[in-house]
């Protein structure tokens, strides 16, 4: 499997100082590469630079084996802006064949699928309407249409889904997954945990325009585990010990939330506080969710 | 490259300052002709020979003036935010990621623009000129010169508003160039006043604006060609007031303007090319 898109310290930087700085990121082929971050984190900076809409202000970076921005390059790939909007008096029709043009789609290509698009991307009898009359979620579904006009190899989505309804974000996820048995990689940028949970092999954390993690979701959740226990009459001293085995620990109420680093602990937990005389009235070990981790990342600088 | 010029005039045609600039001008069309009527019917009674010699080339040579400025604002309008306005509103995201360089969409909606620019500035120019020779049956000189100069206006216009529009903001952008635009023609008219009155001091400043902003220069040229000034005995009457020439540009001043346009243009593509979108 080859590398798509490969960076060396890819930088950017705006005079305010804001931007996104010392990238170095590998997006394997055929993959749904997520971009997390928080609002003003740096994403969409980065996939701006990446399609050549900004310049880089240092660092190296290719994309399907070439330099950034190059036309040749431009040709392969598809992009859907996080900021879209589209001629308004155009009709989807018009935009769609426009794009063609643009990538240098033959007419005949074009007039093929261009309905087969449409009908994907569930706009099927409004082509010939003028986009002024498209809601935001009708233009965003267009917009996923104008990106993958030219059948691209790569196609880059940032914030996908957020002016689409909840049927309609269900169905951009699908059209994802289908693009990925297509053996096309998706790079997408959102701040929808669930979203990119759902549908991205490899996750990157952007935090104040540093990447702060990258790799597979059960990578970056590592084999730690989380404990969801409901317990009482425990002790300070039972407590103490517990804060030992475990990396995080917090108590609300008869509630308490433990991290451990290995599933091997959860025994010892439990003789704990059953040996010290405290009522263990649940134990629930599971895989720390990405909201967690995510937050892990962003507010504590790390896992 | 045609399909930016294709889609421009398209989005021209669409747009509302189309039909405005439509209107306006068959409103000034009606009201130049009916002007013209009146003037003739009066000039018919007179016996003074000179009036008629001096009046009716000086209101062909208003005409032309008014005529030039809906031009301008025409072509500074359709063009203020051709690439701004886009950069402002997202458009030009999809448009710039496309496998097309960044020098093909800066050319291919200047020859758009020019493209429409040129038809209107035609069609006035011809509406004013037919305008004289079938009411008042007066000969206009230098004909297919004359309309390639006044058709020239439009172009020079789009090529420095979209070198600003590359560079600035829409409502900046608007500002300044129409801010260029007033100091060309205040300057073309201190340059007249220079002449008559033989002030140096004046006639420098005029020039200095000229090269400027040559946009005054073209409108110039225009009312040398439009009046033969040098078979005319009146000619320094027919060409005394704000709408006439009382010196033709030079050729050099012409070439100067041919070369400004282009220099504008090159900057634009330039400016274009190195913005972060």
């Amino acid at each position: 499997m080859g590398i798509v898109i490969e960076t060396k310290g890819l930088t950017k930087r705006y005079k305010s100082g804001a931007g996104c700085f010392n990238i170095d990121l590998q997006v394997p082929q055929g993959c749904v590469f997520g971009l997390l971050g928080s609002n003003g984190a740096g994403k969409s900076t980065l996939v701006k630079t990446l399609v050549g809409l900004l310049r880089a202000t240092s660092g190296q970076a290719t994309v399907l084996g070439k330099p950034l921005g190059t036309v040749a390059v431009r040709k392969r790939i598809g992009y859907l802006p996080e900021s879209f909007r589209y001629q308004p008096w155009m009709t989807g029709i018009e935009l769609l064949d426009f794009h063609a043009r643009l990538r240098h789609v033959p007419a005949e290509v074009a007039r093929r699928r261009i309905p087969e698009l449409l009908e994907m991307v569930n706009l099927r009898g409004k082509g010939d309407h003028p986009i002024k009359s498209y809601s935001k979620g009708m233009q965003q579904r267009l917009g996923l249409a104008a990106a993958l006009i030219a059948d691209p190899e790569l196609v880059f989505l940032d914030e996908p889904t957020s002016a689409l309804d909840p049927v309609g974000r269900r169905q951009a996820r699908e059209l994802i997954i289908r693009l990925r048995e297509q053996g096309k990689t998706i790079f997408l940028n959102s701040h929808l945990l669930g979203e990119v949970e759902s549908v991205c092999d490899q996750i990157a954390v952007l935090n104040s325009g540093q990447l702060v993690a990258m790799g597979s979701l059960s990578e970056l959740r590592g084999i730690q585990v989380v404990l969801d226990l409901r317990v009482t009459g425990i002790s300070d001293t039972v407590k103490s010990e517990l804060s030992k085995l475990a990396m995080g620990i917090t108590q609300v109420g008869d509630r308490m939330t433990m991290v451990v680093r290995e599933p091997g602990v959860i025994p010892l937990v439990a003789q704990l506080i059953t040996n010290s005389g405290a009522r263990l009235y649940e134990l629930v070990p599971r895989s720390r969710d990405l909201e967690e981790l995510f937050f892990d990342l962003v507010q504590n600088g790390g896992c | 490259m045609g399909v930016f010029t294709t889609i421009t005039l398209k989005e021209i045609l669409h747009k509302k300052l189309f039909l405005i600039t439509v209107f306006v001008t068959i409103i000034y069309l009606c009201l130049y002709c009916i002007t013209l009527q009146y003037a003739q019917n009066a000039l018919v009674t007179m016996e003074n020979p000179v009036v008629k010699a001096v009046l009716i080339p000086q209101i062909l040579t208003a005409g032309l003036y008014f005529g030039s400025l809906l031009t301008a604002v025409f072509a500074i309008f359709a063009t203020v935010s051709v690439l701004s306005g886009e950069i402002e509103s997202g458009v030009m995201h999809t448009v710039v990621s496309g496998s097309v360089t960044r020098a093909q969409i800066v050319l291919g909606k200047f020859l758009g623009l020019s493209l429409i620019g040129i038809i209107y500035a035609a069609l006035l120019f011809c509406g004013v000129t037919l305008a004289v020779q079938s009411i008042t049956g007066n000969t206009v000189e230098s004909y297919f010169t004359a309309l390639c100069t006044f058709s020239l206006l439009p172009v020079f216009l789009v090529s420095i508003t979209m070198a600003g529009s590359a560079l600035l903001p829409t409502t900046a952008n608007g500002i300044i160039i129409f801010t260029l635009y007033a100091l060309s023609l205040i300057g073309g008219v201190v340059e007249q006043i220079a002449t008559i009155t033989e002030n140096e001091v004046l006639l420098n400043m005029g020039i200095l604006s000229s090269l400027m902003m040559p946009a005054d220069s073209i409108y110039r040229k225009v009312t040398s060609l439009v009046v033969d000034s040098a078979n005319n005995p009146l000619a320094g009457l027919v060409m005394l007031g704000p709408f006439g020439s009382q010196t033709e540009p030079s050729a050099l001043m012409m070439s100067y303007t041919v070369v400004y346009l282009f220099a504008a243009l090159f900057l634009a593509v330039l400016i274009f090319q190195r913005r972060d979108i």
